[in-house]
């Protein structure tokens, strides 16, 4: 069995077409891609229990975030360790792996969910779906780089594409499983016919057949966020079934069946093929940034552009991240109190789907671009026109609260739209960036290291975010409470302003209950809460660009003999 | 694990520090594969750093600070003193 999988098993026959590798390559990434649809699961996961809407032992909002992070963390990780191995055993044992971890994981984490062991959830979807996530991510990448040497940029960018498409489907599959599978709790009915008792902890209980069950209570404003509308009322805890467990079985089985097909696709192409026509680019000063000497995956690793390129992989999807983070809530928070005609709850969700758009064609579009423009230069121009553009929203956010123009808003739409492609770009070229730095022989497992930079930008780079949003609230809270009469303070809140952090921890003092107290004349600070972020991020693009700028070929004594 | 930042220069300065910590840890993952390391002990020498950091991280930013280079320094000891190119 093992043999089958094995490198020597897969090399291709003559006269084998290497477009065949595209669709398992993609096959595989829109998988592991659905990684990035985890916030689907988080409303039914809060609600295992009370099923329509949170029990007092059901997990908490914050509890089960925590999962992606884990598995984007066991992503890189696993990316790093397993890719020498890749480069011993080939993609398709490594593929069948990531379908056994991928689908394993979302079996095992199922249990987790059934059982209320969350532990088992971060183990099952976390750690070895995250181990999944990166072996499936690293696999196709080298072979994908030796079948089309001519177009490395186009092949990966193929490939990566599915990553950022990933999500997008498995919106269209995860919702619906839930559905399929949810099961109401037993309905005890409407509020005032039912006789309520709540003990010391604050759990509302209800007789039935003489024996008291807890209960949870469906109220006007919990309508709106159950996953299948039912009617307001009291409802017996334990009786329902959400549905995300079932889900998690079924999708695990349909991406094990999809991964495995698609690993059985792959083909390495034999020792020293080329495509027909094509001859490696010369060693002169025109090509001297595509190398066609190797270097070893352990010494690349004491190169100064294995740096550089973390760099330049980590700002970038750090940079990503923070307009990422930012960007529906400066859509709602300024477009929409300024433009409220046109910025409503449908403008706003299709912004969110663009944005996924953008992602994933950005992968595809810039990583094939790179193979014309040079990737050196591709990162310039990510870096540059990041930093214009990073630089310009605080710019757009400000002029919009002062004259509401649709310009602002066709701008800021733009503007953010042309750095989430690049956003997904940057992830795209950088395997076409290491085969020309560092050769083909071992740039699937030199990948795997350099994702690295990637957890690492997906755990600092939030917690900077969070850090500058706080930061930037703290200031206007200050700022504007500086400008309030104390004692109108002290009418509004019920506390005076000495008690101000307390206020602010309770979320009673919030700006906009300040604004309602504030001066005539004095200006919203919403719309420039989000400048440090832009500021910051275009700091990080420059390094990123220094990085990038200072990029030189591999020192030769780096080089593997032949 | 708890971090407090008052302005973006500490926000900036966390983003380069933590970037110098993962590097110097894959810097050193090479250079233990380079000492002829490599196996179980190259693998489990820069996972005790990744340990150390993470603990620091949970006992806050300082730690974490202090931890990195300590741990840096005892790796220049502990390391084999001949090291060579994996050039096949």
């Amino acid at each position: 069995m093992f043999e089958l999988l094995s490198k020597k098993h897969i090399v291709a026959k003559e006269g084998f077409n290497r477009w065949l590798i595209a669709p398992a390559a993609l096959g595989i990434h829109l998988c592991i891609g659905s990684v990035y649809a985890w916030s689907l699961f988080n409303p039914a996961l809060i609600k295992r229990l009370g099923v329509v809407t949170s029990a007092a032992d059901d997990w908490s909002l914050q509890s089960v975030t925590i999962t992606f992070t884990i598995a984007i963390v066991f992503l890189g990780l696993s990316a790093a360790v397993a890719g020498k191995w890749l480069e011993k055993v080939g993609p398709r044992m490594v593929g069948s792996v990531a379908a056994c971890c991928w689908g394993g994981g979302f079996m095992i984490g199922g249990f987790g969910i059934l059982s209320g062991q969350l532990w088992l959830l971060y183990l099952g979807y976390g750690v070895i779906g995250g181990c999944g996530l990166g072996l499936g991510y690293v696999s196709p990448v080298s072979t994908l780089i030796r079948w089309f040497p001519d177009r490395r940029g186009m092949a990966t960018g193929i490939a990566i594409m599915g990553f950022g498409g990933g999500a997008m489907i498995a919106k269209f599959m995860i919702e619906p499983f839930i559905k399929l599978f949810y099961k109401a709790p037993e309905y005890l009915g409407a509020i005032v016919d039912v006789t309520l008792t709540t003990d010391d902890s604050g759990r509302r209980f209800a007789e039935v057949a003489g024996v008291l069950k807890e209960v949870v209570i469906v109220g006007t404003n919990d309508i709106a966020n159950m996953l299948v509308p039912g009617p307001e009322g009291v409802y017996l805890v334990g009786t329902g079934t959400i549905g995300v467990a079932q889900a998690f079985f079924t999708l695990g089985a349909i991406y094990f069946v999809i991964m495995m097909c698609a690993a059985f696709g792959y083909r390495v192409p034999a020792e020293g093929w080329k495509p027909k026509g094509w001859e490696p680019p010369p060693e002169d000063s025109q090509h001297a940034m595509i190398s066609q000497h190797s270097v070893h995956i352990d010494e690349a690793l004491k190169t100064p552009q294995f740096y550089q390129l973390w760099i330049v992989l980590c700002f970038n999807v750090t940079a990503g991240i923070g307009v990422l983070a930012v960007a529906k809530t400066m859509m709602n928070e300024i477009f929409g109190s300024t433009l409220p005609d046109i910025v409503d709850f449908g403008f706003a969700s299709t912004y969110v789907l663009m944005i996924s758009v953008f992602n994933m064609c950005g992968r595809f579009l810039w990583a094939s671009a790179s193979d014309y423009l040079g990737r050196r230069n591709t990162y310039w121009i990510f870096f540059t026109l990041g930093i214009i553009l990073y630089c310009s929203i605080p710019y757009t956010a400000q002029q919009v609260s002062v004259n509401p123009s649709v310009v602002w808003l066709v701008y800021f739409y733009a503007a953010t739209m042309i750095i989430f492609t690049m956003y997904g770009g940057g992830f795209a070229t950088i395997p076409a960036y290491l085969a020309d730095i560092f050769g083909t022989k071992y740039v699937g497992g030199i990948h795997g290291r350099l994702l690295t930079a990637w957890s690492s930008a997906g755990v600092f780079g939030p917690l900077a975010i969070t850090s500058l949003r706080e930061i930037s609230v703290k200031n206007a809270i200050n700022d504007l409470v500086s400008k309030i009469d104390p004692t109108a303070f002290q009418t509004a809140f019920g506390a005076g302003i000495d008690q101000l952090d307390q206020l602010v921890s309770a979320k009673t003092v919030t700006i906009s209950k300040l604004m309602e107290i504030a001066p005539v004349g004095t200006v919203d600070p919403t719309a420039s809460l989000y400048n440090t972020t832009m500021y910051l991020m275009a700091v990080i693009l420059f390094v990123a660009l220094i990085a990038n700028a200072t990029m030189r070929p591999v020192n030769s004594k780096h080089h593997m003999k032949d | 694990m708890s971090f407090s930042f008052s302005n973006s220069t500490e926000v900036f300065i966390f983003i380069i520090l933590c970037s110098v910590y993962v590097c110097s840890i894959l810097w050193i993952y090479g250079d233990a594969a380079t000492r002829d390391m490599g196996g179980f002990k190259g693998g489990i020498l820069p996972l005790i750093f990744v340990i150390a950091a993470a603990l620091a991280l949970t006992k806050g930013f300082l730690w974490a600070l202090l931890a990195w280079p300590i741990g840096y320094v005892a790796w220049f000891f502990l390391r084999p003193a001949t090291a060579h190119v994996i050039t096949e």
